[in-house]
C-alpha cells in the first residue's frame, strides 16, 4: 500500500497518480459526507410529512374537536422533545384547557383529561405566528406556573417553550408546549428558527382539520334538516291532497260533480287554498336563496295593513277562542312591499293564534323615533329560551310537526322580509306565559343591496 | 437455587423513582436474597447519585456496577432519550459476583490496570480450573487511555481472563461521564465486575467500518491525542475527507462520518484487517483529535467510513457464530455493547428495528438483554489481547442453566 510519508515527497510518477487517486477518493468521501447530511435532513423532512399525513387521517376520524388536538399534542410530541402540552380551545370569546400531556408528572406522559396545571392560555391576545420563548416574554411566568404545579423543586424558569395558535380566520386554539430542562441528547430534538415554516404548516394542517369536523358537523346538520323537510313537506302536503281527492272521488262516484253541494266547494277550496299557500312558502325560500326576493317599496299603511290582517284571520282566532285587541295610533306610513308585510303579520298572527292556547292576543303598533313597531303578544305556551334563536331558521320549529302542523318556514320568510327592508324580527318569550313577537321597520327608506336577500 | 435474571427500564424524570422503577422491575420475581449482582446503565439527564439511591432502595446491599452511556439497550430496543435508565439483576449459587473500581483513571491509566489486577487476583486464584471467568469493565470513555488500561490488566493478571464491556458515555457533548461500584458514583473511574463460577461465556465483537484512500502516518502523537498526521495537524488530514471547513463547528455528526483503521498486526477472521479508531473531540487551537483508544506515532492508518448495510450483517454473522460454537445450548442473558455512532446518529429513530431487533430475534425471543451505547468497546479478537474498538458492537452471551435459558 503507497502512502504519504513523513518527509512528503511525490516525485515519483507512480507515486502521483496515486495521489492523484486519492484526491478523487477524498472527492467522493465528501460529496458522500455532504448526500449523508442532505439524508439526515431528508429523513426529518420525511418524518414530519408522515406525521402530517397521519395526523390528517386520524383527525378524519374525529367526532371532538378535543380529539383532534390531543392528536394534535401527541404529532408534535412525536417530532420535538417537549415535555408538557397542553391545548386550548376556543370556545365562544373563551379559551378551554381540553387535552393536556405530561411526561414529567406521571413517566408515561398518557394522562388524558386531567385538570390542566393552568386552566387559561397566558396571553389574552391571539397569536397568529408560532411563538419560541425568547420571542414570547409572556411565557415566562406562565412557564413558572406550570413548572411549580407540576413537578416539585424544578427551576421556574424551566427550558424551552413553544406557542402554537391553530388559526383560521382567527385562532380556534393554542397549543402550548414545555421542556422542563434543556436538551441534553443529540438525538432530541426541539423547534428552531428553521422550524417556523413547518409550525405554522402543522397549525394550518390542524386548524384545517377543525375546519374540517365544523364542516361535517354543518353537513350532517344539513342532511338532518333535509330529512325532516321531506318528511314535514310529505305531511302538510298530502293532508290537503288527501282530502281533495277523497272529496272529488266521492262526488264522482255518485255522479254529483254538476251539483257540488256549497259546504262541500268551500272545503275543496280550503284544502287547494292550503296547498297553495305552501307551496307559495317553499318558492318563497327558493326565491329567497337565489336572490330574487327584493321588495317593491311604496309607501304602505303600517297600521291599516295590521287591521287588514287582523280582519282577515277574525274567523281563525274565534275558532281558537282567541281575542284580537289592536293598539295603534291612527296612521303609520312607512315605505314597504305592502304584500310582503302583509305576509309578515299575517305569520305572526297566525301564529300567535295557533300556540296562544285560546287565550287573548295584543297586537300594538308603535312609534319610536327611528323605527316603527308591530308587536304581537300571545299568552300561549311560550319557546324555551334555547330554541329562540333557532326558530327564524329555515325548517325550524320550536314545537313538535305531531302536535302543531306547518312547513316550519313562516319565521324564516318573515325574518329575511323584514330584513330586506332593513328591518328586524325579534322573539321575547318564557315557557306557559306566552311570546311577543316584534316586527320593526326603518321610518326613513332603507336601500337594502341584493346579496343582503340571500341568506 | 436457579439463576435469575432480570432486566428493568425506566424513563421517568424524577432520577429517584425511576432508579427505583427500573430496579423495581428488574427484581420482580427474585428470589429471595436472589440477587448476586446489580448492573445500571443510564443516560445522563439523571442526577446519577440520586438515581443510583433509587436503585439500591430496591436491591440493597447487592454488589453494583455500570456507568453512565449515550443510550441504553434492552429487549425493548436502544434508547437514547435524556432519561433513561436500565438495570439488571443477577442472581445464582453458580456463579460469583465481585465488584471493583479505581480512580485517577486519565492521570495513570497503567496503575489503574495494574491496581485493578491485583484486586481481582484474590477472587481469580480461587476460581477452579474447571469454572470460567469474565469480566465487564467500564472505564471512563472521555478520559484516559483505554489501551494503556487493558494492557497494564492483562499484562499483570495471573490468569487469562476474558473481558467484555464499554467505556462510560454520556449525551455526545463531551460533559463528564460516570462510573457506578456498589451505589457510589465516579468521574475518570473505571468499574468493573467479576462474574466466576460454573457458566459459560461467549464474547464476540464486529465493526462495520471499511477503509478507503492511502496510508497516512501518524506523524505526532500524545496519550490519547493524535497531534499531526502526514506532518500536518490531524485536522487538516480529515477535513480533506468532510464538507466542514471550521474545526470549532465540528459536531458528533461529522466525527462519526470518517474514522481511522489501524492494520492489525494479524487479521481477524471474523473482525477484518483493520482496528477502528474514532475521534471524540478536536482541539480547534491546535487541529489535534482525540481518541478515546490511543493511536500512537509512527501508526499507519486509513481513513475508514462506516457502512450502515454492514451494521445488521456483520452484527448476525457474528451472533450465528456464537450460536454454533454451542448448538446445544442457549444463552440466557446477552449482554451488548454498541458503538454510539452506530446507534441515533447512524439510523436516526430507527435504531432498534434496524440494528437491535433482528440481533435478538436472532438469539430467540426468550433470551434476557441488556447493555448500553459506549463511546469504545472492549473484547479481545480470535487472538491476541483485549483491545479497544470503535464503530463495533460487543455481544457477550452468559450461558448459565446447562440445560437451556432461564429467560426474563
Amino acid at each position: 500500500m503507497l502512502s504519504v510519508g513523513s518527509d512528503g515527497r511525490n516525485d515519483d510518477p507512480l507515486r502521483r497518480e496515486v495521489l492523484s487517486l486519492n484526491e478523487q477518493v477524498k472527492q467522493l468521501v465528501r460529496t458522500e459526507h455532504r448526500l449523508s447530511l442532505w439524508q439526515q435532513r431528508l429523513d426529518g423532512q420525511l418524518e414530519r410529512v408522515e406525521a402530517l399525513n397521519r395526523l390528517s387521517l386520524q383527525a378524519g376520524e374525529a367526532t371532538e374537536p378535543a380529539t383532534i388536538l390531543v392528536l394534535a399534542l401527541d404529532a408534535m410530541l412525536a417530532l420535538f422533545s417537549y415535555e408538557q402540552a397542553i391545548a386550548f380551545l376556543r370556545q365562544g370569546e373563551a379559551y378551554v384547557a381540553v387535552a393536556r400531556r405530561n411526561f414529567l408528572s406521571d413517566g408515561d406522559g398518557t394522562t388524558r383529561n386531567d385538570p390542566a396545571p393552568v386552566s387559561s392560555p397566558p396571553t389574552p391576545q391571539d397569536i397568529h405566528e408560532p411563538l419560541l420563548d425568547e420571542d414570547a416574554p409572556w411565557l415566562k411566568p406562565f412557564h413558572a406556573a406550570w413548572a411549580a404545579s407540576l413537578l416539585r423543586g424544578e427551576d421556574g424558569s424551566g427550558g424551552p417553550c413553544l406557542a402554537l395558535p391553530v388559526s383560521s380566520d382567527r385562532m380556534l386554539a393554542l397549543l402550548l408546549f414545555r421542556r422542563g430542562q434543556h436538551l441534553t441528547s443529540p438525538l432530541e430534538v426541539l423547534p428552531q428558527r428553521d422550524d417556523l415554516p413547518f409550525l405554522r404548516l402543522f397549525g394550518a394542517h390542524v386548524a384545517g382539520a377543525l375546519r374540517n369536523l365544523l364542516l361535517y358537523r354543518e353537513a350532517q346538520e344539513a342532511i338532518r334538516f333535509r330529512d325532516e323537510f321531506l318528511m314535514l313537506a310529505s305531511h302538510e302536503l298530502k293532508t290537503p291532497l288527501t282530502t281533495s281527492l277523497l272529496l272529488f272521488q266521492s262526488l264522482r262516484k255518485h255522479d254529483r260533480l254538476q251539483c257540488m253541494s256549497a259546504a262541500n266547494a268551500e272545503s275543496l277550496e280550503r284544502q287547494i287554498l292550503r296547498l297553495n299557500a305552501l307551496v307559495e312558502q317553499l318558492l318563497d325560500v327558493s326565491r329567497i336563496r337565489h336572490g330574487r326576493f327584493a321588495p317593491r317599496r311604496k309607501d304602505a299603511d303600517l297600521v291599516q295593513l295590521t287591521r287588514e290582517v287582523i280582519w282577515r284571520f277574525r274567523f281563525d282566532a274565534e275558532q281558537k277562542g282567541s281575542s284580537v285587541s289592536l293598539s295603534a295610533p291612527a296612521s303609520v306610513v312607512v315605505s314597504a312591499d305592502a304584500a310582503q308585510i302583509d305576509q309578515v303579520l299575517a305569520n305572526l298572527l297566525s301564529n300567535a293564534i295557533k300556540f296562544g292556547e285560546g287565550r287573548p292576543i295584543q297586537v300594538n303598533v308603535d312609534v319610536l323615533p327611528e323605527r316603527a313597531q308591530v308587536r304581537v303578544h300571545d299568552s300561549g305556551i311560550g319557546i324555551p329560551a334555547a330554541d329562540q334563536a333557532r326558530v327564524f331558521q329555515c325548517f325550524e320549529r320550536a314545537v313538535s310537526l305531531k302536535n302543531f302542523g306547518g312547513l316550519g318556514l313562516g319565521l324564516y320568510i318573515s325574518k329575511r322580509i323584514a330584513e330586506a327592508h332593513g328591518g328586524g324580527i325579534g322573539v321575547e318569550s318564557s315557557v306557559e306565559s306566552g311570546t311577543t313577537f316584534t316586527l320593526w321597520l326603518p321610518r326613513q327608506p332603507t336601500i337594502c343591496p341584493g346579496p343582503d336577500l340571500v341568506h | 437455587m436457579r439463576p435469575f435474571i432480570g432486566v428493568g427500564k425506566s424513563n421517568r424524570r424524577d432520577p429517584r423513582e425511576a432508579g427505583r422503577e427500573a430496579a423495581g422491575m428488574a427484581v420482580a420475581g427474585a428470589p429471595p436474597d436472589g440477587i448476586g449482582l446489580v448492573l445500571v446503565h443510564s443516560t445522563v439527564g439523571y442526577e446519577q447519585g440520586a438515581l443510583l439511591d433509587g436503585v439500591v432502595d430496591v436491591t440493597g446491599k447487592a454488589p453494583l456496577s455500570g456507568c453512565s452511556s449515550s443510550g441504553v439497550i434492552t429487549r425493548a430496543g436502544s434508547d437514547e432519550s435524556d432519561h433513561a435508565v436500565a438495570v439488571m439483576v443477577m442472581g445464582s449459587d453458580r456463579l460469583r459476583f465481585e465488584t471493583v473500581q479505581v480512580g485517577a483513571f486519565s492521570e495513570d491509566p497503567q496503575r489503574c490496570g495494574r491496581d485493578l489486577a491485583q484486586r481481582l487476583a484474590r477472587s481469580l486464584q480461587r476460581t477452579r480450573a474447571d469454572e470460567h471467568r469474565v469480566l465487564m469493565i467500564f472505564p471512563d470513555g472521555t478520559a484516559g487511555n483505554v489501551r494503556e488500561l487493558l494492557r497494564n490488566l492483562e499484562g499483570t493478571l495471573q490468569v487469562p481472563l476474558l473481558m467484555a464491556g464499554g467505556t462510560a458515555g454520556e449525551m455526545l457533548q463531551m460533559g463528564p461521564t460516570y462510573q457506578f461500584h456498589d451505589g457510589r458514583v465516579a468521574s475518570n473511574a473505571v468499574s468493573a465486575v467479576l462474574i466466576t463460577g460454573d457458566f459459560l461465556p461467549e464474547v464476540s465483537v464486529n465493526q462495520c467500518c471499511d477503509p478507503v484512500g492511502i496510508e497516512h502516518t501518524i506523524t505526532r502523537a500524545k496519550d490519547c491525542w493524535v497531534l499531526e498526521i502526514d506532518d500536518k495537524p490531524a485536522w487538516e488530514t480529515y477535513r480533506e475527507y468532510l464538507d466542514t471547513q471550521d474545526a470549532s463547528s465540528l459536531t458528533m455528526s461529522d466525527f462519526c462520518y470518517i474514522s481511522l483503521a489501524e492494520r492489525l498486526d494479524e487479521p481477524d477472521p471474523e473482525y477484518g484487517e483493520f482496528l477502528v479508531r474514532s475521534p471524540l473531540k478536536a482541539d480547534p487551537a491546535t487541529g489535534a483529535l482525540f481518541f478515546p483508544a490511543d493511536i500512537r506515532t509512527g501508526a499507519r492508518v486509513r481513513v475508514a467510513l462506516r457502512r450502515p448495510e454492514e451494521v445488521v450483517a456483520r452484527s448476525l454473522a457474528c451472533a450465528r457464530n456464537m450460536l454454533a460454537r454451542h448448538p446445544s445450548r442457549h444463552p440466557d442473558v446477552v449482554l451488548q455493547f454498541n458503538c454510539s455512532f452506530r446507534a441515533g446518529l447512524l439510523f436516526g429513530r430507527h435504531t432498534t428495528e434496524r440494528s437491535i431487533t433482528p440481533l435478538q430475534r436472532e438469539f430467540g425471543d426468550d433470551v434476557a438483554w441488556f447493555g448500553f451505547n459506549s463511546y469504545g468497546e472492549i473484547a479481545p479478537l480470535a487472538h491476541g489481547p483485549t483491545r479497544i474498538h470503535n464503530y463495533s458492537a460487543v455481544l457477550c452471551a452468559l450461558y448459565v442453566e446447562p440445560g437451556g435459558s432461564v429467560g426474563c
